[in-house]
């Protein structure tokens, strides 16, 4: 088992490589000029060429890559952003946790709810609970994310001054976002759910275990939805990963600077030292975040666990 | 049946959802019938419900003025572009050697007096002698000269480029020599010059990243980037009393500016008081807040413009066709821009350039300036070559600029002009503005501290390879440019030539000057507005009631 | 057939069972008028073919049929007198792998794959007993022990068993709890012959250790021939024939029964070719009227073909449900 997770640890690093180079040669040739964004449309010819010249930019591209991959893989200098000057590392320092954060609580609260949800449809099938969950899901996946933003602010900070309406600070500051923003994952998670259990309940050690005298509660939670999990766990992962990216709509309204706004703006800006290191940062926390998701199938379920773990402990005895 | 059935729910659920924001955002436009006190005039308006101005400072609950403001800092360097440049919280980390009003005026503020030497590029500077920073560190010429020649290094504002060499000539004195004689050259360096202590940015383990010691006024307290950044007055500021001049006073105790960038969450930000102020508030979501007495709004001229500006490129056919270009300044309806897109918060022009710039003359004003007339326009592009061709205007996509080109774009149809809008993100459209042959117009927001920073970089065929900023190759206005550069050629008569050469040959149409509002709580009983010169309110020099 | 005394209860008794399936809007009648019986410890055999509704009566039993799509329509289970289809749910479940405990057909998927074996066994201790966590593995673990897995092995997953051994622990499950009725469905169908022994006998060993009565469900006329005590032949849905064991095997008298025996190939004596029944078992929406039996049998009279046909006796003393029950054993010998 130590040995898959150092497996995969390492199979990181040529991931984030090939991260690296493809989103510098993108930048690369993206048309728009960084030097002008830089110093304005004040700035005369020679100031213009003098900053080319200063970034890198007339350098040819083998050579301006491989200065950007050694400066980052090898010195780990994350320079600094071209636009403003400041240290890309204490920028995503600062910000990385708070979108971490942010779609940590939003994966909680639409897993948290889109599971149940999931699985009260699947045991009433085709009647009234299924089609309300769905309808739910339904509604979910509908709605804006920004106009629901609004709506929540306007009812819980404006009307009943209960929580924040933007900024950072503590735990409150992020629920109103992660609410505003688990509405897909709520969907998602039910849908999968749905169709897990569907799955799983028509399964013999289900009715093993009703004839064992098990309660139904628990033979849906502790023998089927244990067993149906994999496929939730593979939404939620996958769901995360689009959130890491995903929350500059929310960031934007909520007032937090995290990691979407900031590869976002350095986007338009042509800030191609922010964009390349925040790129490199969300492949790696992606790829630990699918790390996450093959070690919680390995927890869940014993028989991907022995997979695993093949090759380097002993066999398991067979009869 | 049950399928159909439940097909017809999703559809009509879907719909609705579609149906809902749309009516919600239709409302909140219904909603705002008051008229708003934009118009023409200097300083703009003040719009509060109660004659009387009543309250102090002592309302605010927790002590400190919560500013909300819609570009903020990610770093505290002394060393910055022009990128927001003009942050109302600048003042308050760093002091500079003199300040621009909002009177046009230049006032001394860390320099005690500065006096050109004659031969328009040498100057002299004389700083007080008993300036200190925040941790005692006495200011010497030396350390202005340094942040001179470093700003010039880091070639980050072009305008350090004009210096040519700085020389110390006295422990509070120094001698600054420019490139060229130009006007306002050397007064942006007097403007842009933040006053550092060389020894405490040395000494800084971030070089003033995150932490800083200025000689300002205040002392920053907290700095969260992109979100945050507070200030407390400190006690033993520098400056006496007597000599503080009212656009540098520092009324406020404790002061806290806060980014908010969504027009919507301002709004909810002062009404649920998580700010006191708002500087720059989107004239939209203002409109929410006129003729609510718990609030005054100031609306003042911004320094930028809206101008439309045609294509010198010889592969373009506007760009000999005087009849169609004026054609095409006749058939839009200024004051239709200003109440489509700003909510009525703004003025028209009368030339290319912001009324609020140094060297504006107030007397265009009275001057005719196409006023909307779709007959005349129609009749100029009778006698144009003009064909029925689709023209391409170039812009960029954000959504102000976005409707302003859809409404020119349907008065020009009006009339019978085709129109085809390239709308492209900022960085794109850095790329193409030069090459003239890539439209046929132009939307721009160019200004300028003062006439020929503007006029240099849009008219002067001499300033890129491709000749103007459009690509046009007219040497006669590089030549009237020129004779209002210079201390002695900056003069009215030269001004006005230049304005009515480029009236007469319409290179550029001057379209609407958006006003800035900021809004703040009416028990804050702010008395006496501070107004900076880039049209916004200085909270800190501001004087309020107790 | 047993004389029954009529004043003794029977320890299970079954009486008109009917249990019907709705599928695409179809109402298929499974078991149609079922009724058996079993003595306390004895062996019930329950023989037919697939589909003729013999682990329906068993799941019906337990009452585990799906929610969905199932129903039973009428009858009663009585076990030792107390009719277990007006019992609450939450009753229910306390019979449920206590008084009676089911073997499933297929071992392969009948455990829970994510749950280690002893888990398994301990969870049906720890459902009908009082007592602490260790009580319970103490329990599952001599459990394992005899069914012949050692106790070492309780913390492996079912994927780690073969298909013999996970029965075993099915069988372990079942047993658990010492059970009075034993509902085992095909348990050894699964297996190969050779383990399929070793099961049976297992099943033997802990019947008799026990005192357990099993309603055995089987295709499988050499199984029966081992271990049962007396023998019921449904066919769709309908008992047709039912008696002991020697009756059933000495003396058949459903011309269904008699086709079974006929297409077992002789040990003795050479065989060129099988004798299958002709036909096929009918559709379970669309019966045959009258006896359903009637398109394959041989001996089928007009008569055969409408109404109610009811059990008859035979001879010897079982019951047969056939009107020419007299015909077909002159023709048999």
């Amino acid at each position: 088992m130590a040995r898959y997770v150092l497996k995969r640890l390492l199979w990181m690093i040529p991931i984030a490589l090939g991260v690296a180079v493809l989103v510098f040669t993108l930048m690369c040739f993206c048309p728009g000029d960084p030097a002008e964004i830089i110093l304005g449309s004040t700035a005369t010819q020679e100031n213009l060429a003098a900053k080319r010249e200063e970034l890198g930019l007339n350098d040819p591209y083998i050579i301006r890559l491989g200065t950007f991959l050694s400066d980052t893989f090898i010195h780990f200098d994350l320079g600094e952003s071209w636009i403003t000057g400041a240290s890309v590392k204490e920028a995503i320092a600062e910000r990385l946790p708070r979108t971490l954060l942010l779609s940590i609580i939003q994966l909680i609260i639409s897993f948290g709810i889109g599971i149940p949800l999931g699985v009260m449809a699947a045991v009433n099938q085709n009647k009234w609970q299924d089609n309300l969950c769905m309808a739910l899901a339904l509604i979910g996946i509908s709605i804006p994310n920004f106009w629901l933003a609004l709506l929540l602010v306007i009812l819980f900070s404006v009307k009943l001054n209960l929580l924040p309406a933007m900024g950072i600070g503590g735990i409150e500051y992020y629920i109103l976002p992660a609410l505003a923003g688990c509405t897909n994952g709520i969907a998602a998670g039910a849908r999968q759910t749905r169709s897990s259990m569907l799955d799983v309940i028509r399964s013999d050690y289900i009715t093993t275990a009703r004839a064992k005298g098990v309660p139904e509660w628990q033979v849906i939670v502790k023998h089927g939805l244990k067993n149906g999990l994999i496929p939730i766990i593979t939404v939620m992962g996958t769901h995360f990963g689009k959130m890491l990216g995903g929350t500059m709509v929310i960031e934007t309204i909520f007032a937090i600077p995290g990691m979407g706004q900031y590869i976002i703006n350095g986007v338009n800006n042509r800030d191609y030292q922010v964009v390349q290191v925040g790129s490199i940062f969300l492949a790696i926390a992606f790829s630990f975040c699918m790390l996450a998701v093959d070690l919680l199938y390995a927890a869940v379920d014993p028989r991907i666990r022995a997979r695993y773990a093949k090759g380097g402990k002993r066999r398991a005895k067979k009869a | 049946m049950k399928k159909l059935g439940k097909k017809l729910v999703a559809l009509g659920l879907t719909l609705s959802m579609f149906a809902l924001p749309l009516a919600g955002c239709g409302g909140s436009g219904d909603g705002a019938q008051t008229t708003a006190a934009g118009g023409s005039g200097d300083g703009g308006a003040e719009s509060t419900a109660a004659a009387e101005v009543s309250g102090g400072l002592s309302s605010l609950e927790d002590g400190v003025l919560d500013i909300g403001v819609t570009v903020s800092w990610e770093t505290l360097t002394p060393f910055r572009s022009n990128i927001a440049n003009n942050v109302p919280f600048a003042y308050a980390a760093y002091e500079t050697l003199a300040k621009l009003t909002g009177d046009k005026e230049y006032i001394p503020w860390v320099a005690k007096s500065w006096e050109s030497a004659g031969d328009g590029v040498t100057y002299n500077v004389e700083i007080y002698d008993y300036v200190t920073d925040s941790a005692g560190n006495s200011i010497t010429a030396n350390d202005i000269k340094w942040m001179i020649d470093e700003s010039k290094e880091a070639g980050l504002k072009p305008c350090f480029s004009k210096v040519d060499h700085v020389d110390v000539t006295g422990d509070y004195t120094l001698q600054i020599v420019m490139t060229e004689d130009m006007v306002g050259a050397f007064e942006q360096i007097l403007t842009n010059t933040f006053v550092v202590s060389q020894a405490a940015y040395e000494g800084s383990k971030d070089q003033f990243a995150t932490e800083i010691i200025s000689t300002s006024s205040y002392l920053m307290t907290e700095f969260v980037a992109d979100s945050v950044i507070s200030f407390e007055k400190r006690d033993d500021y520098w400056q006496k009393e007597e000599l503080i001049e009212p656009q540098n006073a520092a009324n406020v105790e404790k002061l806290s500016f806060h980014l908010i960038k969504e027009a919507s969450q301002a709004g909810i930000a002062l009404e649920t008081k998580t700010v006191d102020a708002f500087v720059q508030l989107d004239q939209n979501t203002a409109t929410q807040f006129e003729g609510n007495p718990d609030f005054t709004l100031k609306a003042m001229s911004y320094i930028n413009g809206y101008q439309l500006y045609f294509s010198g490129d010889e592969s373009r056919i506007i760009t000999d066709d005087l009849n169609l270009r004026q054609a095409i300044c006749y058939a839009i309806d200024t004051e239709g821009l200003i109440n489509g897109v700003f909510a009525g918060y703004g003025q028209k022009m009368h030339d290319p350039i912001a009324d609020t710039s140094v060297g504006y003359l107030e007397k265009w004003k009275d001057e005719e300036y196409y006023d909307y007339n779709p007959d005349k326009a129609r009749e100029l592009l009778e006698q144009s070559d003009y064909n029925g061709e689709t023209l391409v205007l170039l812009a960029t996509s954000g959504s102000t600029m976005q409707r302003l080109c859809q409404m020119i774009q349907g008065y020009l149809l009006e009339v019978g002009i085709n129109l085809e809008l390239n709308l492209v993100d900022t960085a794109l459209y850095t790329a193409t503005r030069l090459d003239g042959s890539q439209y046929d117009m132009t939307i721009n927001t160019v200004g300028g501290d003062s006439l020929p920073d503007h006029w240099s970089i849009r008219y002067d065929c001499y300033a890129y390879s491709t000749g103007d900023a459009t690509g046009r190759h007219d040497e006669e206005l590089a030549e009237l440019l020129r004779t209002t550069w210079t201390q002695a050629g900056f003069t009215e008569e030269n001004i006005d030539a230049v304005h009515n050469y480029l009236k007469d040959n319409m290179y550029a149409y001057g379209m609407v000057q958006p006003e800035n509002i900021d809004v703040w709580r009416s028990d804050l009983g702010l008395q006496e507005a501070v107004v900076t010169n880039k049209g916004s309110v200085n909270c800190l020099s501001s004087v309020y009631g107790e | 057939m047993s004389e029954q005394k009529m004043e003794t209860e029977p320890f299970l008794q079954i009486e008109d069972l009917a249990v019907e399936y709705y599928s695409d809007g179809k109402v298929i009648s499974a078991v149609n008028g079922v009724s058996l019986r079993l003595e306390k410890g004895k062996t019930l055999g329950l023989v037919g073919e697939t589909g003729a509704g013999k682990t329906t009566i068993a799941k019906s039993i337990l009452r585990i049929l799906p929610d969905v799509g199932a129903k039973i329509t009428g009858g009663e289970v009585k076990l030792e007198g107390k009719d277990l289809f007006k019992l609450s749910e939450v009753e229910m479940r306390k019979i449920r792998g206590n008084n009676i405990s089911m073997i499933f057909q297929d071992p392969m998927t009948a455990l829970n794959p994510v749950q280690t074996v002893g888990d398994q066994i301990a969870e049906v201790v720890r459902l009908h007993s009082k007592g602490e966590k260790h009580d319970f593995v103490k329990r599952a673990e001599e459990m394992l022990e005899m069914v012949g897995i050692p106790a070492e092995r309780y913390h492996e997953y079912p994927h780690q068993f073969s298909g013999g051994m996970k029965q075993r622990v099915v069988i372990a499950i079942a047993l658990a709890c010492n059970p009075d009725l034993l509902l085992a469905d095909e348990p050894t169908t699964a297996l190969d012959v050779t383990i399929q022994a070793q099961v049976l006998d297992l099943i033997a060993d802990l019947r008799k250790k026990y005192n357990t009565a099993m309603l055995l469900i089987t295709h499988d006329m050499g199984v029966v021939a081992q271990t049962c005590d007396d023998v019921a032949v449904i066919y769709a849905g309908k008992i047709i024939e039912y008696g002991s064991k020697e009756q059933i095997f000495d003396h058949p008298a459903h011309p269904y029964t008699i086709g079974l025996f006929g297409a077992i190939p002789s040990m003795s004596g050479d065989e060129e070719w099988l004798h299958p029944i002709d036909g096929l078992p009918p559709e379970p929406f669309n019966l045959p009227k009258g006896c359903t039996f009637h398109p394959r049998c041989p001996y089928a009279t007009e008569a055969c073909r409408g109404g109610t046909i009811d059990m008859r006796r035979t001879a010897d003393g079982h019951q047969c449900r056939c009107i020419n029950i007299d015909t077909v054993k002159k023709q048999e010998g």
